[in-house]
């Protein structure tokens, strides 16, 4: 088996010593299953694990390599997806009882782009069933089981990709790929303390995962820095046919941003003072100083004035509830682990047309003012959550979702969460990072000039490592 | 209903079901249905000029 600094080390160095066949792509898959069948279950991060599919992949990996056609820095990496991604022949669970033996005889685009960039697909990750879409009150609402914390299983991972969070954090798979339609990459990655890219709305295709809403779901990278999100972003991106929302702008991992001297960053702090932990409070002051050190120009900045989680309640309640249509007809509902899921998405069934259209034209109106907003700024920052992750037994009613995360989910924009420190309990915190719309590589510049002035990445649940 | 049918491999304590047994599903019902008409009336209560129509538009 091959060392933990190395199952733990950056994508582009273990990809170095894959190409000059220092690192055996067979070795390194081995390696991490073994680590996902012995640590998984004390996280319950894993819905199935992809044994022999992946240690086949790795075998053709090396064979390839050897042969002298490298395919790129994701060839023989071991990864880990979402248990939402339609995989040919193995089950994709969505979370959820109802679907517990779901199997499609496709794979997602997002999983056919990976396979062709050579990443090796070892698990189908946790989630919460159907991504938690009807507002669950408990971290148990899922198929698996609640998600638990590699810093303190004690604690929730943060859902809804619960799973990749958890295995990326423990170092279980090289990366993972995550969904957000309403925060499910950037706050179980800010709670696990990884590097979590929410993409442009339309930069990476859907086509295979699971719909919770049309106009809203995103799939992006869950890693252990900024710069393996952007090597992973870049095998995902680019425009399908099978989706037609994807966009036709190319993506590229470059960013003419060499310093964040100059950068005008708009710093948003909603709920802060009301809600805020002290230590969440001071490690976002930390993080602010370390970029003002560096020459960026903070100002703060109060968003515009706008029924954020209202408008982003409706939208998604009833597209859930269209999504989840024969679900609700068939009754099986009723299977959900969690009745407050049940109870919320049957609830959606009930909002007017009217009201769904307004909350699109309202919806528009906050793009426009938000036009504004970046013609001040180039980013925006704020603390990803106001709290470090809670105890897996209370409910998560009261978890304080930031304005700064809502925006970003409503109008496509792209959003990072990076580790800044650490909280109550020693548990991690996240500082955000949100751009315009295609500032993809802008936003991850910045993040990733963070990180090089910080170690804050370069930590590991102690729980899951021998150092 | 509990979540019994977590299926992941191994034991540990905190795999199992942690729900609040004690509120029904109508309880939860009304609930998520008040909520919701909350939020609706602040929906409604939203001025919206013109220039705002509908992202999504028919296409042939």
């Amino acid at each position: 088996m091959l060392e933990e600094t190395i199952l733990f080390s950056p994508l582009v160095n273990i990809a170095k010593r894959i190409r000059s066949r220092e690192i055996s792509p067979v070795e390194l898959t081995s390696s991490y299953l073994d680590r996902l069948e012995r640590f998984s279950p004390m996280l319950n991060a894993v819905v199935t694990i992809v044994h022999e599919r992946a240690m086949e992949d790795a075998r053709q990996a090396e064979r390839e390599i050897q042969a002298g056609n490298y395919r790129g820095p994701l060839h023989g990496i071991p990864y880990g997806a979402k248990d939402l991604l339609a995989t040919q022949g193995i089950r994709t669970t969505w979370g959820a009882p109802p679907f517990r033996d779901q199997v499609f005889d496709f794979d997602a685009t997002v999983i056919s782009r990976l396979q062709s960039a050579g990443a090796v697909l070892i698990g189908k990750l946790s989630m919460l069933e159907l991504a938690g879409v009807g507002h669950y009150r408990y971290a148990s609402a899922s198929l698996t089981g609640p998600g638990l914390n590699p810093w303190n299983p004690t604690t929730y991972t943060g859902g809804s990709s619960s799973g990749p969070a958890s295995a990326t954090a423990a170092g279980l798979v090289g990366f993972s790929i995550g969904s957000e339609t309403w925060g499910s990459i950037l706050t179980p990655a800010s709670f696990c303390g990884l590097s979590g890219l929410r993409p442009t709305y339309g930069r990476v295709s859907r086509y295979g995962a699971m719909t919770l809403s049309w106009t809203m779901d995103k799939l992006g990278p869950m890693c252990r820095s900024v710069e393996d999100c952007l090597v992973v972003l870049s095998a995902i991106a680019g425009y399908d046919p099978k989706d037609p929302s994807t966009l036709a702008e190319e993506f590229t991992c470059g960013s003419e941003v060499e310093h964040v001297r100059g950068i005008r960053i708009g710093v948003v702090q909603d709920g802060f003072d009301e809600h805020g932990e002290p230590e969440v409070k001071r490690g976002f002051h930390e993080a602010m100083h370390v970029l003002t050190q560096a020459g960026a120009d903070l100002h703060p900045v109060s968003l515009p004035t706008f029924p954020y989680h209202e408008v982003a309640e409706v939208i998604v309640a009833s597209e859930a509830a269209c999504a989840f249509e024969r679900l609700i007809e068939t009754g099986r509902i009723g299977e959900l682990v969690d009745t407050a899921q049940q109870a919320g998405i049957l609830a959606g069934t009930k909002i007017k047309a009217v009201d769904y259209l307004k909350a699109m034209r309202l919806r528009t109106l906050l793009k426009a003012e938000f036009a504004s907003v970046w013609k001040d700024y180039d980013v925006l920052i704020g603390p990803t959550s106001l709290t470090v992750s809670p105890p897996i037994q209370g409910s998560v009613h009261d978890l304080y979702l930031t304005y700064l995360i809502t925006a970003g989910n409503l109008l496509g924009m792209p959003g990072i969460t990076v580790p800044c420190g650490f909280g109550r309990g020693k548990l991690p915190i996240g500082l955000s990072v949100v751009g315009p719309p295609l500032e993809d590589a802008k936003i991850a510049r910045i993040a990733q000039l963070y990180q090089e002035a910080t170690t804050w990445h370069r930590l590991y649940p102690p729980l899951f490592t021998n150092n | 209903m509990n979540s019994n049918s977590a299926n992941g491999p191994g034991p540990n304590d905190l795999r199992q079901t942690i729900v609040d047994q004690s509120a029904t599903f109508e309880e939860e019902m009304n609930k998520a249905d008040e909520y919701l008409q909350r939020v609706v009336r602040t929906i409604r209560a939203q001025d919206v000029p013109q220039g705002t129509e509908p992202a999504f538009q028919f296409r042939l």
